[in-house]
């Protein structure tokens, strides 16, 4: 176990140096960061001087190591645009985005594991074809109008949940829906696909044979098994909603990540930009190792190389 | 007294297809019923039915299906009727540990309290060694045969009183089987009770089966106590399955040099994690030659490596150390489509080694646009007479592989193994995976090509019965060595290895009474 963590810290270590390669070149090379600090009205000795004065004119290697080390430190830079210490921006962001991405898995999972599975009972049955079509429908509506059609019923006709914010937890609940319904098809899919190649097996049959109750095989004996691939992807989706949905918080006012994110993005906002992709990196890496350790705990058989 | 199972008139059909056609029997406690038959014969969904564990789609039917306390055993499965199946290694949950599985029947039928103890007792009673540490353990970390004593001591958990029995040991290997065979006898005679023992092996029932049941397409075409069926079978049917056991053929000596030669073979794989790797060494050093018009045998146990030295042989792997001659030369200084040429594959299943979307004629015709200049009409022909030569009648050229039973399968992979003309063949277990009549008629089909061709032949097989019906000279391999050679008449008479002895110990004959026979018997 201790080898596959090392191996995982390693590979992780990485990817992490590789993309703050990416972003630095993205942000220091491919364009001239003293612009972006400048502004628009700035002179040609403006510029100069602040390439001067944020050191923009060493070598890129110097700059690097200059980034990586206030980085370590947990200096992320000042916004090019409020002056604002940049880890100051992310945190106070990231609790919305994160509450926001949480609610949503768990109704996405909420919805897709049971209706998967009740799927997989009865394959090509009016059943399976309803959960079919609702998943088709989950993934075919874009995000604004399930959002805005939310709004219109459950916000403004029937005025049951609060429709802009991110004060309470009821703000979370239509934003959280519009999210895990684009999540949840994808995850049924499997659950579906999962389970019937499963129910197949001849453990199960066993478990049937042995007069193990329905319940038991389906729940305990059978999704165990099934949910393996399941468990890859609520990670992958998860660190994607940690980016923050762009869409998702706009419609509903909710001071997140992803609106961060477009704020620095068309305005050119490189510390803030940096600082967000180094964020959700760590946040995938962090997710798909739980999920390898998840599954390693749920199936023995993964634990082998321990 | 009232019989322990009562059965009368069971059908079932599955869509337009009778499976099982009013069939009728009883069990007696303490006795064992042996259900035999080929693939198809409606054995297995005889016992499926019987458990109500039918597929989706199967509908079944019967005047009455009853225990001795007029339960159905659908009714009472895991506790008064239990069953266990042909594949070990997937019969387990691979998720939870033995001990899990073990107890969740106990407690599912009789209460939490006692379910360690009656697993750690049944773990003991089928002779799992150490059974408080496999309680622990998860099937993956136990052998095929340890996995079965396993299922077995599951289905006992409850104390039944019927056991079903679904072709236990045909997944095992033979010495497994017979080990296996004789503590299912032991268990039912011991425990009183009464045993369903599905099988296609003659040889297995004439060992456990008291009285045999013999199907053929879904009806009971014999009945009656073991000896008597066996020794004087009345349906011409059962007289055939009895005729096709492999019986010891006639081998030559022959003096030809060698076709094919393989010195001090070598090959190892590495496997697990970085920092754990652990190396099997399949090849030892393994060197054999093959003569030119020669049938060798290599014969061996699972994980012997004799699938290894095959796959070396025909050039889908490479040895780590060691050469390879033929015909002279080394097989390196080939070109690899002259040596594909040359030597030609036949595989254990022909249901996978058949591409399943090309008709027969495609699939010969392969070989022949890749070895042969033929025209388009010179192969056609020649597709004709391969199927001829195969026992395949020309329109079969038309069909796809599902549409074709095992044997016939099997028949069009041997074609195309021909279709380039090759001086050897290197078959690996090709009759396993098919029926003992329909493996008959291939070996006796191998035996006539080898004649007309003057093919020389590498006959790969875990089961020393059919190699002793076919070869002319064995190498019995055991981890990744050659144990023994010799005359195939030599070995099997007088085998001098233990290993050899071990494996001729476990061919199960029947003798002219009916009785079961092994050859240390």
């Amino acid at each position: 176990m201790t080898g596959f963590l090392l191996r995982r810290l390693a590979l992780a270590l990485f990817v992490l140096v590789t993309i703050s390669v990416i972003t630095f070149v993205l942000s220091h090379v491919a364009v001239d960061p003293a612009l972006g600090v400048a502004g628009d009205s700035a002179t040609d000795e403006d510029i100069a001087a602040i390439r001067a004065q944020y050191g923009f004119d060493r070598p890129y290697l110097v700059q690097y190591a200059a980034y990586i080390g206030n980085v370590l430190s947990g200096d992320f830079g000042r916004s090019y645009l409020s002056g604002e210490p940049v880890i100051g921006l992310v945190a106070e962001r990231v609790p919305a985005t994160a509450l926001l991405a949480f609610l949503s898995i768990v109704f996405a999972l909420a919805l897709s594991v049971p209706l998967g599975v009740l799927a997989a009972l009865h394959p090509n049955s009016l059943l399976d074809r309803l959960a079919l079509s609702l998943a088709v429908f989950g993934q075919a509506i874009p995000n604004f109008w399930a959002g805005l059609l939310l709004i219109l019923v459950f916000g403004l006709n029937l005025g049951w949940l609060p429709i802009s914010g991110s004060s309470s937890l009821a703000h979370f609940v239509l934003p959280s829906i519009t999210l895990g319904t684009f999540a949840m098809p994808a995850l049924m899919r499997l659950v579906r696909a999962g389970m019937i190649e499963v129910l197949d097996a001849d453990y199960i049959r066993t478990a049937r044979a042995m007069g193990l109750k329905e319940r038991t095989v389906l729940w305990k004996y059978a999704l165990r098994n099934a949910v393996l691939p399941v468990v890859s992807l609520t990670a992958v989706q998860f660190g994607f909603m940690l980016g923050g949905s762009i869409v998702v918080e706009s419609i509903f006012a909710i001071q997140g990540i992803g609106y961060l994110a477009w704020q620095s993005m068309s305005r050119a906002d490189m510390p803030v930009i940096q600082a967000i992709v180094l964020l959700v990196s760590m946040a995938y890496i962090v997710l798909t190792l739980a999920a390898d350790l998840l599954n390693a705990a749920l199936d023995p058989r993964l634990r082998r190389a321990s | 007294m009232t019989a322990l199972l009562t059965v009368d008139n069971l059908s079932v059909r599955i869509g337009a297809v009778e499976a099982v056609r009013g069939i009728s029997f009883a069990i007696e406690r303490g006795e064992t019923l042996a259900l035999v038959g080929e693939s198809g014969s409606g054995k297995s969904m005889t016992a499926l039915a019987l458990m109500g564990l039918l597929p989706r789609g199967a509908r079944m039917q019967a005047d009455r299906i009853a225990m001795a306390s007029g339960a159905a055993p659908a009714t009472v499965r895991g506790d008064r009727a239990a069953m266990i199946f042909q594949e070990p290694m997937t019969a387990l949950n691979p998720v939870y540990t033995i001990g899990d599985q073990l107890m969740a029947v106990w407690r599912r039928h009789k209460g939490p309290a006692g379910a360690r103890e009656r697993a750690l007792q049944l773990l003991d009673r089928v002779a799992v060694p150490d059974p408080v540490g496999r309680m622990e353990q998860y099937p993956h970390q136990m052998s095929g045969g340890q996995r079965q004593r396993v299922l077995i001591a599951m289905a006992l958990m409850c104390g039944p009183d019927i056991l079903i029995a679904d072709e236990p040991t045909t997944a095992l290997d033979v010495t497994t089987q017979l080990r296996l065979l004789d503590l299912l006898a032991e268990l039912q005679a011991d425990l009183g009770l009464g045993m369903l023992f599905i099988s296609h092996d003659l040889g297995a029932v004439a060992r456990v089966g008291h009285r045999v049941a013999v199907m053929k397409d879904g009806a009971v075409v014999e009945q009656g106590e073991t000896r008597r069926l066996l020794s004087a079978p009345s349906h011409p049917y059962t007289r055939r399955l009895i005729e096709s056991l492999p019986k010891p053929g006639e081998p030559r000596t022959i003096t030809e040099p060698p076709l094919l030669a393989a010195r001090d073979l070598r090959r190892s794989y590495r496997s697990g994690a970085l920092f754990q790797r652990r190396v099997l060494e399949a090849l030892k050093g393994v060197s054999l030659i093959v003569r030119r018009g020669e049938t060798l045998g290599i014969v061996g146990e699972s994980g012997c490596g004799k699938s290894t030295l095959s796959r070396i042989l025909i050039g889908l792997d490479d040895a780590d150390g060691g050469q390879v001659t033929f015909d002279g030369s080394p097989v390196e200084t080939m070109v690899p489509r002259e040596r594909a040429r040359r030597i030609q594959p036949v595989f254990q299943d022909p249901a996978g080694s058949l591409n399943p979307s090309w008709t027969v004629a495609r699939i010969l015709d392969l070989p022949l646009r890749l070895h042969t200049a033929l025209s388009r009409t010179e192969r056609r022909a020649r597709i004709e007479s391969l199927l001829r030569d195969v026992g395949l009648p020309s329109r079969a050229a038309n069909a796809r592989p599902r549409a074709l039973s095992g044997g016939q399968r099997q028949r069009v992979a041997i074609a195309r193994a021909l279709a380039a003309e090759p001086e050897l063949l290197v078959c690996d277990e090709p009759t396993s995976a098919l029926d003992v009549s329909v493996q008959a008629q291939i070996l006796e089909l191998l035996k006539r090509l080898r004649e007309e061709r003057g093919l020389s032949m590498v006959f790969v097989s875990h089961d020393l019965a059919v190699v002793e019906a076919l070869c002319d000279r064995v190498v019995i391999m055991d981890a990744g060595t050659i144990v023994e050679e010799g005359p195939a008449d030599r070995v099997f008479v007088a085998p001098q290895h233990p290993r050899t002895k071990a494996l001729k110990a476990a061919i199960l004959g029947i003798d002219a009474s009916g009785a079961s026979v092994t050859a240390a018997e």
